[in-house]
């Protein structure tokens, strides 16, 4: 009998730890599939809609000097692009230490330069480039009713007697970070009259030359560096961007703290074209009209809006343009679609890349905006998307689309792949 | 011994239960039986006398003190099919509930158990055509949870030859499915994700009797009679149908020198369920039938204990391939008292096979643990 005990405590021993092992459960079972698996999901429909009811090309609006960049640029007759730079607050006194009590008069200006955070990545420089400086603070009034943005007396400015720096470089002398030297004696004349120093800035080429500089928005501000002693003791002034106008407007005051002007623009594109990009910057706003039954009780896996490209060969052909889908959010009430496209939603949205002087048919995934639509009434807030390049008014790329209005063949198309939702749960 | 098996019993009630793509497991899901350890280990032979199993509510009506019950079933089960096979491993816990005296001749007993369990995690690929191009989608459905039968129960004992008892029954549960399709490329494509929930509740009686004509023998024979069951889900009636009716009988005779014998016969009418279930699936009205010994083993740990055997036929409930699911299992036991007899352990061990008219095939082996205290 007490081998049997022996066995039947062996047994109560193996039972004891298959009673441990099955506390963590492994439920995955693929070897009864197919046959004992049915095909909950059902089958994966595919149609092919003209769902786009609105197509248009709209100004980004987005702000003057809200670009994550400067672009300087000279390309011949077809882009001329200059960088304005505000410093309207050039100190007039100093204290020459820090224990000092009392401040002293600015008398004395000496190595003044701007350091500029250049994106070398972007650069396009065909032999030298002169880089030049001008005062162009026009002066005339701090009244905010007064627009001091305008391109056409900035660019009147640009003229010799205000030249405040000029200094060629090749290619590789332009480095990540450019200390670029100005008059000291323009520095000085402001810091002694309180007068606002604002600095444009142009490239001159016999080729073409295009140099993109980083901004405010970026957080990386072009800088205003200056001695105001001789004695190296005492430490350089070290100034910020700053726009005291327009008055009482302090967020737009920040952006105008640098932005750039367009002094010439590539030649427009075709009218009836959908156009992404270039400068001034443009969006493209799409409207779709949608079958609720595949928005409402459907699940999309997947959705392409299938453009036709046409191709844009005025600058950069090759290169390319990262094209960003947004939702709009924009109620029915934003009836005008240049306000609608600047109200968006960021989701994860795939961009789009193609050289701007490709042709031919271009995908776009939408998918996971229908996920977003069937949370929202599609009467209220139209289902609508914009199109946007990743580098909006910081590259003169453009890409361009047939509309619409194009021939059948080449008219924007959404294919739509959707599986018919099932119900789940009972057997 | 006893503080050692509940802290192992308390590890395990964290997990949830079970696995669909098994046969066992089709349609509504695999039915436990309702039958307690001991019972298992002999086939389920004396289930209808068993106070600790939830058939007979007049089963309760000779249990002494208060007692509570507590039963845990893992199920180590394999599924071949063409070539392929799946090991899972599926924690149950059938029975659990309380037996209480509400005079010498009354007791009261409520308990819940396990009617049918569906938890199954399927993972398949199928093929879908999406615009021009054919993708591999790698599709799972979860599904968790289980319809159980919560029971009150009166048993009286009208004479030493004869008990009665009465069960009323809430029926009542949930599925929760899961649907994921993935997709390959997830910058094309969305993945497909979808849940639902339904929730089950109906109604149902219960009587039944034991007769014991002699100190050796031992006749119990009881009815559940099943009422409205509804399918819901959210505030949504899916579908409606009964519960299914059960009707069992066992006897037990202990004559034969110090071995117990005892069979059964039940009889399941799943179809009565079948109103809820898409047109895929097809409910079998079901025979239970089995039985076993029991014998009293040797000494452990200073204490007497019992041995059982025991061997059960019966067919699976529901079938998604029109082929009716047939089990037969074949295991023992061992019963253990503990505690000068205020505790008692049960451990079953079965090896099930199960078999239908296609190439799937199954074996199982459950392991069941029980424990009865007197508080």
């Amino acid at each position: 009998m007490k081998v049997y005990s022996r066995y039947i405590v062996a047994a109560f021993a193996v039972a004891s730890a298959a009673l441990l092992a099955s506390c963590s459960e492994k439920l995955e079972n693929e070897a009864g599939c197919p046959i004992l698996c049915p095909d909950t999901g059902g089958t994966v429909q595919n149609v092919s809609l003209d769902a786009t009811t609105i197509d248009t090309t709209v100004a980004s609006i987005s702000g003057v000097g809200t670009e994550l960049g400067l672009l300087i640029a000279n390309r011949g007759d077809s882009l001329d692009t200059r960088a304005i730079i505000r410093f309207d607050t050039v100190p007039g006194r100093f204290a020459p230490r820090a224990s000092d009590t009392t401040t002293q008069a600015v008398t004395f200006v000496d190595s003044a330069y701007l350091a500029m955070r250049v994106d070398t990545s972007q650069l396009k420089i065909t032999g030298a480039v002169t880089i030049e400086a001008y005062d162009v603070d026009t002066t005339l009034t701090n009244d905010s009713t007064v627009a001091d943005t305008l391109t056409a007396p900035l660019l009147k400015l640009f003229r010799p007697d205000r030249l405040i720096g000029s200094h060629t470089y090749t290619r590789a002398q332009i480095l990540d970070t450019l200390k670029y030297s100005i008059s000291n004696a323009a520095v000085l004349a402001k810091a002694k009259t309180g007068k606002r120093l604002r600095i444009g800035l142009r490239a001159v080429s016999s080729s073409s030359a295009q140099i993109r500089i980083r901004s405010a928005e970026a957080g990386a501000a072009t800088q205003l560096f200056y001695r105001v002693s001789a004695d190296t003791a005492i430490h350089p002034f070290l100034i910020a961007p700053f726009s005291k106008t327009p008055v009482g407007q302090s967020i737009i005051a920040a952006h105008l703290s640098d932005y750039t002007i367009i002094a010439k623009s590539p030649a427009p594109a075709p009218p009836q074209s959908l156009n992404i990009g270039g400068l001034p910057p443009t969006r493209v706003y799409m409207r779709f009209d949608i079958p609720s039954f595949i928005v409402d009780s459907s699940t999309v896996v997947r959705a392409a809006l299938v453009l036709t490209q046409i191709p844009n060969r005025t600058i950069d052909p090759a290169d390319s343009i990262a094209i960003s889908p947004a939702l709009v959010l924009a109620a029915k009430a934003v009836t005008d679609p240049t306000k609608a496209s600047q109200i968006l939603g960021e989701i994860a949205l795939s961009p789009l890349s193609l050289a701007v002087g490709d042709s031919g048919k271009k995908t776009i995934e939408l998918a996971p905006a229908f996920g977003f639509w069937r949370g929202i009434d599609g009467v209220s807030t139209p289902r609508a998307i914009v199109l946007r390049s990743v580098s909006e008014g910081i590259s003169p790329l453009q890409a361009r689309f047939f509309s619409l209005e194009a021939t059948a063949a080449v008219r924007p198309k959404l294919l739509i792949s959707y599986i018919r939702r099932t119900p789940l749960g009972l057997p | 011994m006893k503080t050692a098996f509940l802290a192992l019993a308390s590890l395990c009630l964290a997990t949830t239960a079970s696995a669909q793509g098994s046969l066992s497991v089709q349609g509504f899901g695999y039915p436990p039986g309702q039958i307690s350890t001991r019972a298992e280990g002999m086939g389920g032979g004396p289930a209808e006398l068993d106070p600790q199993s939830a058939l007979n509510p007049a089963s309760i009506a000779d249990v002494g003190p208060s007692q509570l019950y507590f039963q845990y079933d893992p199920e180590f089960r394999t599924v071949s099919s063409a070539g392929a096979t799946s090991k899972t491993t599926t924690a149950r816990f059938p029975i659990v509930g309380f037996i209480l005296p509400l005079s010498t001749r009354m007791r009261f007993g409520l308990g819940a158990s396990t009617l049918v369990d569906r938890s199954s995690f399927t993972k398949s690929t199928v093929l879908q055509l999406i615009d021009v191009s054919k993708v591999n989608v790698t599709q799972s459905v979860k599904v968790l949870g289980a319809i159980d039968d919560v029971r009150a129960a009166l048993g009286y004992t009208v004479s030493p030859a004869l008990s009665i008892g009465i069960g009323a029954h809430l029926i009542t549960g949930t599925n929760q499915v899961t649907l994921t399709q993935r997709f390959p490329d997830s910058a094309r494509f969305t993945n497909l994700l979808e849940t639902s929930r339904v929730s089950y509740s109906g109604t149902a009686f219960s009587g039944g009797f034991e007769l014991h004509p002699s100190k050796l023998l031992a006749l119990g024979v009881s009815g559940r009679k099943g009422g409205t069951i509804r399918a819901e889900s959210g505030d949504t009636t899916v579908a409606t149908a009964k519960a299914p009716d059960h009707y069992g009988a066992s006897v037990e005779y202990t004559g034969w020198g110090g071995v117990g014998l005892a069979a059964r016969i039940g009889r399941d009418q799943w179809t009565a369920m079948r109103p809820l279930a898409s047109k895929g699936v097809t409910a079998y009205d079901s025979w239970d039938v089995g039985g076993g010994v029991e014998a009293e083993g040797p000494r452990l740990l200073g204490r007497a204990s019992l041995l059982r055997l025991g061997v059960r036929h019966r067919t699976l409930p529901f079938s998604t391939t029109g082929s009716s699911v047939s089990e037969l299992s074949l295991g023992g036991g061992l019963g253990l008292e503990l505690a000068r007899n205020r505790a008692r352990i049960d451990i079953g061990f079965n090896r099930a096979g199960r078999s239908s008219g296609d190439s799937v095939k199954e074996h199982a082996y459950i392991l069941s643990f029980g424990l009865r205290v007197v508080p």
